[in-house]
């Protein structure tokens, strides 16, 4: 009986931590459908940016850095999403995960993109929201529910983002 | 080389060190060695 | 002079303690650069590529001040021998020249020019021309501490592999075959990082020294020598990687600038 006991408790606990890892995300993939991190970080301007500044916008935030090649090909779709959706509660705003706030305006200028830009040089937000790799565009819809998250670009994923922000767009 | 010569250079090469970690080389290194840049290692 | 055993133990070992360390899962080291090559995309890496990392200053257009001092000190103590003892890519390339056939070819240190160009080249003006880290695009150290390990672990990358992807596999598979037939290809031929310590062999404080009266050109130093160098005929040879299996023989030593020559190591056959 002793003896039975004890291996029950065992798998329990294996069971136990299993579940535990299980649940864990661990990439931010695993964080659509449920709820964002809440975040607040400052824009190369010095001014604080928070999730909840604005409640009841759609967020698009793309992870980046200047030495990514990847991320500029993004650049040029996040500014279309910002231009067109700006005025229908999108907001669009790049972390920048590894440089200076004045390194990030210089480059901003010189590319021509007027999204909000936010600097995450210490990495909080990037480990908030378990980013590993760049580009990382996570889209939170007006409740502030993940719905899409792309890790790199891939084939057909300007679709999927525009498909996606229209209809976040619509929505409340 | 001359021995003085080059430790000489090997203290300038220690100074280096110092230099870039004031002007926040070692926080550019890992900042970008923190994630992962998809294209730079040739994944995307 | 013969040295009967093929390699020492104790480099061995050193090897293998450097190449655990470097990628010992402890991220918080990361913002120091390893001497050598060790990429920092591995999901292990405790450390960053000193190259990858001169690159991203290259793109970013900031002058690499601690990468240059590091060289520097590095170099100009020891010349190249982060490439004999610490570099984990090294010391995969020893083993696999341990499990190939014997009779290697490309013995002599012809073509190994090539690295420069790889430095200068790809490394250096087209990563600073085009805006991107070009050699960690190709390196196959990367591939294999990197692409291979990340596209296994997240599921998620894998619809991402393009063609360059593949051209990675093929170029670390032809570097992994090459491996086995000849020695050390990649530090001989491409490594950049290597061209960069190469140049301080010859100014080096920590140098070798042949004693000519005891040297007996049995070329026993060479057939140790992991790039198959003639250690008797250029002992400050900018392919050396200072390794030390040489100085088993006692008409080589280690000598040091400055100092009197040190007594040479004991024939421990």
């Amino acid at each position: 009986m002793k003896r039975l006991l004890f291996l029950v408790l065992m798998l329990g606990l294996i069971f136990a931590a299993n579940a535990d890892a299980a649940l864990r995300i661990n990439t931010p993939e695993g964080f659509v459908g449920r709820n964002s991190p809440v975040f607040t970080l400052n824009t190369t301007g010095g001014d604080t940016y928070g999730l909840r500044d604005k409640p009841g916008y759609v967020y698009v935030l793309e992870f980046w850095s200047i030495a990514c090649s990847a991320c500029k090909i993004a650049e040029p779709v996040l500014e279309a999403v910002h231009n067109q959706y700006d005025s229908q509660g999108v907001r669009v705003v790049g972390v920048n995960i590894a440089d200076t706030a004045a390194a990030i305006q210089q480059y901003v200028s010189r590319a021509g993109l007027t999204y909000a830009q936010v600097v995450d040089r210490i990495g909080n937000v990037t480990s908030l929201f378990k980013v590993y790799a760049t580009p990382t565009i996570v889209v939170i819809d007006r409740k502030g529910i993940v719905r899409d998250v792309h890790v790199g670009l891939r084939a057909g994923w300007e679709q999927q983002l525009l498909g996606l922000v229209s209809q976040l767009a619509e929505e409340g | 080389m001359r021995r003085n010569a080059l430790l000489a250079l090997i203290a300038v090469g220690v100074a280096l060190m110092v230099l870039g970690g004031l002007r926040g080389d070692y926080w550019t290194i890992l900042a970008n060695a923190r994630t992962i840049c998809l294209s730079c290692i040739g994944i995307e | 002079m013969a040295i009967t055993r093929p390699i020492s133990p104790r480099r061995t070992v050193i090897q293998a303690a450097a190449t655990a360390f470097a990628n010992s899962g402890f991220p918080a080291l990361k913002m120091c650069p390893y001497p050598g090559l060790n990429c920092y995309a591995c999901p292990l890496a405790s450390v960053a590529c000193p190259l990858g990392s001169l690159q991203n200053f290259f793109v970013l257009r900031q002058i690499p001040y601690a990468l240059t001092g590091l060289f520097l000190a590095v170099g100009a103590a020891f010349g190249r021998a982060v490439c004999g003892w610490v570099c984990p890519f090294g010391f995969l390339q020893d083993i696999l020249a341990r499990i190939g056939p014997r009779r290697k070819r490309l013995r002599t240190q012809r073509g190994s020019w090539l690295r420069y160009v790889v430095l200068v080249g790809v490394a250096g003006l087209a990563t600073y021309a085009v805006g991107a880290p070009l050699f960690c695009k190709l390196c196959p150290a990367g591939t294999l501490q990197a692409g291979i390990p990340q596209v296994i672990l997240r599921p998620g990358l894998r619809g991402l592999i393009g063609a360059l992807y593949w051209a990675k596999l093929a170029i670390l598979a032809a570097f992994f075959v090459a491996a086995l037939l000849v020695k050390r290809p990649f530090c001989r031929f491409v490594c950049p990082l290597g061209a960069i310590y190469s140049p301080f062999n010859r100014i080096s404080l920590m140098q070798l020294s042949v004693d000519r009266t005891a040297c007996t050109q049995c070329n026993a130093c060479k057939h140790v020598c992991p790039v198959d160098l003639c250690v008797y005929q250029d002992p400050g040879s900018d392919s050396c990687i200072r390794c030390l299996e040489c100085t088993r023989c006692p008409a080589v030593k280690v000598s040091w600038r400055g100092k009197a020559v040190s007594e040479p190591a004991t024939l421990t056959q």
